[in-house]
């Protein structure tokens, strides 16, 4: 096995060795409080460029993440953003089981998902051996898939949008779903799974139309969430004014800080 | 999902504020940034051996470790990291901005006593209760008003430091390109073994009356009818690696740095995962290197860089399975950099 670092003594005066009596004593104690039973809240440290950048305050909204398409792979930046107006719903809790030498294994599957009612929908899937490691974990990957959802109106722009924007069509194998503007109060007029999305990510009224084989359920509901992704990447009348090509979160602040810093990092900007 | 496998002893190692003198080399420090604390002081490598190989400019000091093993001849050995920092030099997946070195010396040799250092603590203790004088070493209540960082005790010291070399020194500090310095506290990281509960079975009868329950309560969900595979749709793929990862990070958040020599990296993504014939066998005696510690990318918190360009998911250290000698030199240990795969698949 390793050449156990933690041998007192053996070889070397250094951190590791024995020659450090007094130090192992003040070790790690200074400003945190060790061994104080199970803390609710460790502080986050970041891990990914992206969760630095966030938690440095360096990103405005998550809607700038969404806008270049940078994978969040911290849960805790969801959190940063969006935290006190999530509200998370389990799905589904399904056992599962496995054929081993001695027997079966059961663990359980659970479906977890998470929205604000506001434009934003996640949802997450987790097998475990405990229900409850499987309902956190799952909690944990939905944040990781929250999605942005564009609302508008069906007719006049009264009170808040309610429903999609436009006819948007999502399509996968021989089944394209449309997803069509309703006046309020129809509701969401579509199948199960896509209809509890929707309606947690805070559209009200829905008219769904399908085409093609809709017994084959898997390509159905796919074509159905690409119809919803797709209502941020239609162009309508009020985004035909150009815009300037925006600068990735990361481009933006090098420039920025190659400008400040003179002379540190060289001057990399990239056109 | 089940626990990765990993070696019971690693070392976890955190930052931690400490004072200058005691990470000097008579005191074996283990430390990040500032300047490195060389172990053998005679044969120091050469300024080309530390160029980064892709723009040809010095490195600077990341990191060092102080990590002795049992044989006689290595009762010192320190191993350095060192890197170039630079936007155009820090490329995905590429370790060719950084240089490693590993030193070592037998207990009985010409630099250091035989005996373990003695903090002095009573030296610490003065300096650090008010600022002193850099010229007089007397109290130093005034300091200069351009870096703020040197302290006088009346104006004609002042002047004085001033004309004998402050004047070019001066404001130096913010231009460093040095990284801030830490010490290096490591720990044992806590097995997880002993907290998994021992009696599988009898865990999961326990679990399945409790979701039993959950059916009773109709606590499963709306879906519960609703079949598996329509659900699976709208979720995304888990990068299992970097969940693992996470999982075996989350119990001590703040930790920069594995030690585990001889044992396995803790990988933070499925690509470019360090395979045993990319890495190259050491050039003195031929013998394989085997993995020794991990650089974190908690790290990058700690060094302040305000640049971008830096970034890693993990660096791994490999080092010769013999540590052997040659002549007392600095020997070149192999790196390799993995980072977090930032493409939207």
């Amino acid at each position: 096995m390793a050449d156990a670092p933690s041998g007192g003594g053996r070889g070397g005066f250094g951190s590791r060795g024995s020659g450090r009596g007094g130090r192992g004593g003040r070790g790690r104690g200074r400003g945190r409080g060790r061994g104080r039973g199970k803390e609710d809240q460790k502080e986050w440290v970041p891990v990914t460029k992206l969760g630095r950048l966030v938690r440095d305050g360096k990103i405005r909204t998550l809607e700038e993440i969404y806008l270049y398409s940078l994978p969040i792979k911290e849960f805790e930046i969801i959190d940063f953003f969006l935290g006190p107006s999530l509200r998370d719903e389990v799905l589904k809790i399904m056992p599962v089981q496995k054929q081993t030498r001695a027997g079966q294994r059961t663990r359980f599957k659970a479906f977890v998902a998470i929205g604000d009612h506001n434009g934003h929908i996640g949802l997450g899937v987790k097998c475990s051996k405990e229900v409850a490691t499987a309902i956190r974990g799952a909690i944990i990957l939905a944040k990781l898939s929250v999605v942005p959802v564009r609302r508008g109106y069906w007719g006049n722009k009264i009170g808040k949008p309610h429903t999609v924007p436009c006819k948007v069509t999502g399509k996968c194998g021989s089944v394209s779903v449309r997803l069509i503007p309703a006046p309020r109060g129809t509701g969401i007029v579509s199948a199960p799974v896509p209809k509890k999305l929707l309606m947690m990510a805070g559209i009200e009224d829905c008219y769904t139309s399908a085409r093609g084989s809709t017994g084959t359920l898997g390509n159905f509901a796919k074509a159905t969430y690409a119809a919803i992704a797709k209502t941020y990447a239609y162009l309508t009348p009020d985004l035909w004014k150009e815009m300037q090509l925006g600068k990735t979160p990361y481009q933006e602040y090098a420039n920025f800080l190659a400008e400040t810093n003179k002379g540190i990092s060289g001057r990399q900007i990239e056109v | 999902m089940e626990e990765a496998a990993q070696a019971d002893d690693v070392d976890l190692g955190f930052v931690e504020e400490s004072d200058s003198y005691l990470l000097t080399n008579t005191y074996f420090p283990s430390k990040v940034g500032g300047r490195p604390a060389w172990l053998d002081l005679e044969n120091l490598p050469d300024p080309e051996e530390l160029r980064c190989a892709s723009c040809n400019e010095p490195c600077i000091f990341l990191c060092q470790m102080y990590a002795s093993l049992d044989d006689p001849d290595t009762f010192h050995r320190s191993i350095y990291v060192f890197m170039c920092k630079k936007p155009a030099c820090c490329q995905v997946n590429r370790s060719d901005n950084f240089v490693v070195f590993r030193s070592q010396l037998p207990r009985k040799n010409r630099f250091y006593s035989f005996e373990p250092p003695q903090e002095d603590e009573a030296k610490a203790e003065t300096a650090h209760f008010c600022p002193l004088c850099i010229v007089c070493g007397c109290k130093g209540p005034f300091q200069c008003p351009k870096c703020k960082s040197t302290f006088y005790c009346g104006p004609e010291h002042q002047r004085l430091d001033w004309k004998s070399g402050h004047r070019d020194k001066c404001g130096m500090g913010k231009a460093s390109p040095l990284f801030p310095e830490y010490e290096i506290v490591l720990e044992a990281e806590k097995s997880s073994r002993t907290q998994e509960v021992s009696d599988d079975e009898e865990q999961e009868n326990r679990q399945l009356a409790e979701y039993q329950k959950l059916v009773d309560a109709g606590k499963v969900g709306e879906f519960k009818d609703v079949p598996e595979a329509e659900l699976l749709k709208f979720t995304q793929e888990e990068d299992e690696t970097f969940s693992n990862f996470q999982k075996i990070v989350a119990r001590e958040p703040e930790q920069i740095l594995r030690y585990c020599r001889k044992g396995q990296p803790l990988l933070i993504s499925s690509t470019n995962i360090p395979q045993p014939d990319t890495i190259p066998k050491c050039p003195m005696c031929g013998d394989e290197r085997v993995f020794e510690f991990q650089i974190m990318p908690q790290l990058l918190n700690y060094l302040r860089e305000d640049g971008l360009a830096l970034d890693w998911g993990t660096l791994v250290i490999y080092t010769c399975v013999n540590s052997c000698e040659v002549d007392n030199q600095y020997v070149r240990e192999y790196i390799h950099k993995q980072d977090i795969v930032t493409t939207n698949q």
